[in-house]
């Protein structure tokens, strides 16, 4: 486009550049409105000891300066990198097994059937409700009398009384469960949409060679899809990363400390522990590797663009 | 639920009147109205003679009113005056929990008014409630204090928040307005049963900091049926050489735990005991306390944690033990669904806030039984251990409510004046009696109030009694909060195999003596000695 | 070429389990919203599906704070945070796709914004509950806490991400040599921008604020912190169901949810045909 532009564009791009500036202003402002005083605040709070006890407002937290102290505790801080863990490890089982589910039904929703539609508009129920009305509903359904173990037992035979929320490897995959019903409806829809893209006319044409249904779908479905498919990736890990409602309202981190994820866990220094320089300096901490992580992450994402334009 | 209430208290509107009119009868006879009563207020009239304010309308309204030598007419006269001087608002703002608020806004008995209308029309002052589920309160109002935003007048809390709300400067030390105003909350007759239960309710540091709503000890109720019925009397005295029955000590008490596991239909557990996190650590505060004569105290004098010395390990080893008799999915519950698990006939025991009859043992308005133990529920004091001749029974009080000053209000001495008035021992009798809330009684004055023995009912008034007598704080120090979540986490983690009991225990020692530290420790020390005022004496003979 | 038999099978039986699954959970809170009290919990030998009484009375507690079969009321009902939820969520809404629409079309159009993006991305990234003490310091100094602006300013704000990025990619497919014509005919930028370029993406438009809407709408815990009374929203209105006579209350906690379940569903039936398109970011542009 920068190569044969004709002068009245020049004008109307300048035209352009003004307008868009004031276009952009609305999201400039409010995103500098929520990141400049609490950003401010987060840092200064976090070099001293202040919290709610000292019975000062947050501006005298200077008279308790102690510089990098709350940095420190982090790093020996068992809490936090458990809880930090056990976050990762409800991403790693739980984003894959959404991915892998959601693509399942996506073959199987790819093209027309008889139903398709009221199907659809079924499997996009879980995402429609709220959170933590989820949590409570999976609350019920996971009591020992509850109907999980009532339909387990009607399948087995025998009766089945486990404890799922008590125990901490159950409560666990609980909440896991929990979490995959809610968010498989979204990978769905995402690939789905990914799948209904690919041109047909490739899909024929691989046919008429002689290509059957795995071949067509490993070979020329699967490379088309790759970007849909880091977009779903990212954006449940990114999401399920926070994941607080449904955890909270299901086993408030329990038992224990068994289900405890990150947010809980600064939920439970804000107003149980009442560290708020301390919570101050892990959002910090947080908000530094999240963005280095998405900054390398862009990178690399628009190096492969160019490569695959050049 | 006015239905069932009007059928319970069996005095009919018409009987009520007739005494109410008689009242005021004499009181226009004799010409002692109070002098600030206006003509239009036509409940003054019902109002018995001499007496200032008060409810009316009820047959035994007269117990709780009262004139200006009494703690809630002069609570009511100086919010007049205050009022008169403009330094009282529109409307006072009060922050409570979810489940409380009835106490205030439901009328009872029936045909009476509602506290709410009564302090209103008394005062020319609005009540408004903000509720808050009761997990959430404490949050609600450190998040007001340390925001500044000056939402509320009177915050609620559990007592021992005191600590970290007067540390916070969230709230107002009361002890002159107690003092100007004449309260009676340490009436020796009316008010606390033990100078200890008041320093343990009203003080923090020595000094009172805000004005106790709930005696919220734990008191136990059981199965009075089923130790009753004469198949398992025989099976038990079998088994273990003594007839079923109220316990005497934490042995007793799981035999009886252990024999009714798996007994009665639906099939019951032996021990319905809160365990879950949060509200599972007063069972084990419970076992704990008894351990040593007259208390096993948290910490000794010098500040070192006995929790994990070898009475908090044998404590906590009997409180994991204690799960095999009680709901596993429990671990999971609040306290309401430990409420429903009794209701519903699934447990056969469990120690907890002293309203569990007043909302279980009741019966609808038709006459049918409210709940699946209406009628068969006993209670008795709490189990301890044997020292000698000496028996140590005790109860913990671990959340509790109580009413405060914010530090922000522009009223705060009628914010007092509130908490004076309606924690004072009749309107606490009346306000207590209310089914409309979870509010439990205290006071001495409460528990020989007709009406609260009718909620609580009578076999149950003694017991409470007794228990609050019997109750020793737990940690009231500011860090609290933090301190009792360290513990409930180890104690779940425990009871779910995680760690040893002894593991548990160190854990949570470690963690306190930090906590200690970065808090200061000679200054919390010195707290935690202070407090051991409020810890029961109460011996009983073996 | 028809497929055979068998395969119409498979897929079927296939999908009827995976739709029972998506099902289950609501099936079980829908016929729990009718269950009198007695039979919230049971016991697993009497475990039912289908209430054996059904009752209104799950709905007449939410909404009036008192029904027959449970004798402790409620203070609140459900009514007003119903309405904060809507107002909150909707104004909430408009705010993220209205500054997110025209953020994306600048930053798509003229390259301008710098930051705008990656910005946003970290708002996106960042757990909401690490910087909530700043910003309820920020909302108690503004006079915005339980107010309907604050609310809704917040959820405008952690759902301007979302409202951004969507449409960003939208604005990317657009075909640069419709706009170009117009432009070149006469019209003003900002003309083409609302008569040309808006039109062409009114679904992706609508999706986005499908999306955002639900996103604003399952808040929990920004309510929980910012609202006392007046703006307390249903998700946090749900946790004070519970009551000392029945435990938990299973039924009106179900019947409030299937009542919450209600907007986002018919939103969703509403604009289906576009949600599809509208979720893959662009991606499928190549």
């Amino acid at each position: 486009m920068t190569k044969k532009k004709k002068p009245v564009l020049t004008t109307l791009e300048r035209e352009g550049k003004t307008l868009g500036l004031y276009m952009t202003l609305p999201a400039q402002l409010l995103l500098l409105f929520i990141v400049a005083f609490p950003l401010c605040m987060q840092l200064y709070v976090s070099l001293s000891w202040w919290g709610p006890l000292d019975g000062v407002k947050w501006y005298y937290a200077y008279e308790s300066l102690n510089w990098f102290g709350n940095y420190g505790e982090i790093f020996s801080d068992a809490k936090f990198w458990g809880s930090l863990g056990r976050t990762f490890l409800i991403v790693a089982v739980v984003v894959p097994v959404e991915f892998l589910l959601g693509l399942g039904l996506a073959m199987l929703f790819a093209d027309k059937f008889p139903g398709k539609r009221v199907f659809y508009s079924i499997m996009l129920m879980p995402m429609m409700i709220v959170p933590a009305v989820a949590g409570y509903m999976f609350f019920m359904l996971f009591q020992s009398s509850g109907p999980i173990n009532d339909i387990l037992s009607a399948i087995s035979g025998t009766k089945v009384d486990t404890v799922w929320l008590a125990d901490p490897d159950l409560a666990m995959i609980s909440v896991m469960i929990a979490d995959i019903w809610q968010w498989t409806p979204l990978m769905f829809l995402i690939l789905l949409a990914g799948m209904v893209g690919v041109p047909e006319d490739q899909i024929k044409a691989a046919t008429l060679l002689g290509a059957n249904a795995w071949h067509r779908f490993w070979r020329i479905v699967l490379p088309r899809m790759k970007t849909v498919m880091i977009i779903a990736l990212v954006i449940r890990s990114v999401e399920c990363f926070k994941i607080f409602d449904i955890l909270y309202v299901m086993t408030g981190g329990g038992p224990g400390v068994a289900t405890k994820s990150i947010s809980v866990y600064i939920l439970d220094l804000t107003f149980k522990d009442l560290e708020w320089s301390y919570v101050a300096a892990i959002g910090l901490f947080i908000l530094v590797a999240l963005s280095l992580i998405a900054v390398v992450g862009i990178y690399y994402m628009q190096a492969a663009q160019k490569k695959a334009e050049a | 639920m006015s239905k069932k209430m009007k059928s319970q208290s069996g005095i009919t509107r018409r009987q009520a009147l007739k005494a109410s009119a008689a009242g005021a009868a004499f009181t226009a006879a004799a010409g002692i109205g109070p002098r600030w009563l206006k003509s239009g207020d036509a409940w003054a009239a019902d109002l018995a003679p001499g007496m200032t304010g008060g409810p009316t309308g009820f047959a035994g309204a007269e117990r709780y009113q009262y004139d200006d030598t009494m703690s809630e007419g002069r609570a009511v006269a100086a919010a007049r005056k205050l009022k008169a001087e403009g330094k009282a608002p529109e409307t006072l703002r009060i922050l409570m929990a979810d489940g409380a608020i009835g106490h205030f806004t439901n009328p009872w008995p029936a045909d009476g008014p509602t506290l709410q209308s009564i302090w209103e029309r008394e005062t020319g002052i609005k009540l408004e409630f903000f509720s808050v589920s009761p997990q959430e309160q404490f949050s609600k109002v450190i998040q007001d204090v340390t925001t500044g935003s000056n939402a509320y007048d009177v915050y609620t809390f559990g007592y021992a928040a005191m600590g970290d709300l007067s540390e916070a400067n969230g709230i107002v030390p009361l002890g002159e307005w107690m003092d100007k105003h004449g309260a009676d909350f340490a009436d020796p007759e009316r008010g606390m049963p033990t100078p200890e239960s008041y320093n343990m309710l009203y003080k923090y540091g020595g000094e009172p900091m805000s004005v106790c709503y709930d005696g919220d000890a734990q008191v136990w109720v059981y199965r009075k049926d089923l130790t009753e019925d004469p198949v398992h009397k025989a099976a038990f005295a079998d088994k273990y050489g003594w007839e079923p029955g109220p316990p005497r000590t934490w042995a007793e008490a799981d035999q009886l735990a252990e024999y009714y596991t798996g007994r009665g239909t639906p099939e019951m557990l032996g021990n319905g005991n809160m365990m879950s996190a949060f509200w599972g650590i007063s069972t084990w505060y419970n076992r704990y306390v008894s351990k040593d004569n007259p208390n096993q105290f948290l910490f000794d004098d010098e500040g070192n944690t006995l929790i994990n010395t070898d009475a908090g390990i044998a404590a906590t080893e009997e409180h994991i033990k204690s799960l095999d008799w009680s709901d596993k999915g429990g671990l999971g519950w609040q306290w309401s669904e430990y409420y429903g698990a009794m209701a519903a006939g699934n447990s056969f025991m469990l120690g907890t806030f002293s309203n569990c009859p007043k909302f279980l043992d009741t019966v609808n308005a038709d006459g049918s039984p409210g709940s699946a133990v209406t009628g068969k529920l006993g209670s008795f004091l709490p189990p301890g251990n044997q020292f000698g001749d000496d028996l140590v029974r005790r109860s913990t009080i671990y959340l509790g409510n109580n009413g405060g000053v914010s530090s922000q209000s522009a009223y705060q001495e009628l914010a007092y004046l509130f908490l004076q008035w309606s924690g004072s021992t009749r309107i606490f009798s009346l306000l207590t009696g209310n089914p409309g809330g979870f509010f439990d009684p205290f006071q001495l004055a409460n528990f020989a109030d007709p009406l609260v023995n009718q909620s609580y009912h009578d076999y149950h008034v003694p017991i409470i009694e007794g228990t609050v007598a019997r109750a020793v704080p737990t940690l009231a120090i500011p860090g609290q909060f933090a301190m009792h979540n360290t513990l409930s986490e180890n104690l779940v983690t425990a009871m779910t195999g995680g760690m040893t009991a002894k593991e548990a225990m160190d854990a949570t020692a470690k963690s306190w003596k930090k906590h200690l530290r970065k808090k200061g420790e000679d200054k919390m020390i010195g707290l935690i000695n202070a407090a051991k005022s409020g810890w029961s004496t109460v011996i009983d003979k073996a | 070429m028809p497929k055979p038999l068998h395969s119409y099978i498979w897929r079927y039986a296939l999908i009827l389990i995976a739709v029972g699954l998506a099902l289950l959970p609501v099936a079980w809170m829908a016929t729990m919203a009718f269950k009198p009290h007695t039979e919230w919990v049971t016991s697993a030998s009497d475990l039912h599906w289908w209430p054996h009484q059904e009752t209104w009375g799950n709905f007449e507690y939410i909404f009036t704070g008192q029904t027959e079969a449970v004798t402790v009321s409620h203070e609140r009902t459900a009514g007003k945070p119903i309405l904060a939820s809507l107002v909150t969520s909707l104004l909430g809404t408009l705010i993220a796709v209205v500054a997110g629409t025209l953020g994306a079309y600048a930053v798509s159009r003229f390259k301008v914004g710098g930051n705008l993006p990656l910005g946003v991305l970290q708002l996106r990234l960042f757990p909401p509950l690490a910087v909530m003490i700043p910003v309820m310091i920020m909302w108690a100094f503004l006079g915005a806490m339980d107010t309907w602006w604050g609310l809704s300013l917040i959820y405008g704000i952690v759902t301007l991400p979302f409202a951004f990025w969507l449409m960003k990619t939208f604005f990317d497919e657009v075909p640069r040599e419709i706009e170009e014509a117009a432009l070149v005919e006469g019209c003003s930028w900002f003309r083409v921008f609302w008569k040309v370029t808006l039109p062409m993406v009114k679904e992706a438009l609508a999706s986005t604020a499908l999306f955002v809407f639900i996103l604003n709408w399952s808040d929990y815990v920004i309510a929980l912190l910012l609202t006392r009374k007046e703006w307390v929203t249903i998700p946090v209105y749900m946790n004070s169901l519970s009551s000392a006579m029945s435990g938990q209350m299973y039924g009106a906690k179900a019947a409030l949810g299937l009542i919450a379940a209600l907007p986002p569903v018919i939103f969703g039936i509403a604009i289906q045909k576009y949600l599809v398109r509208g979720l893959t970011f662009g991606a499928l542009k190549q």
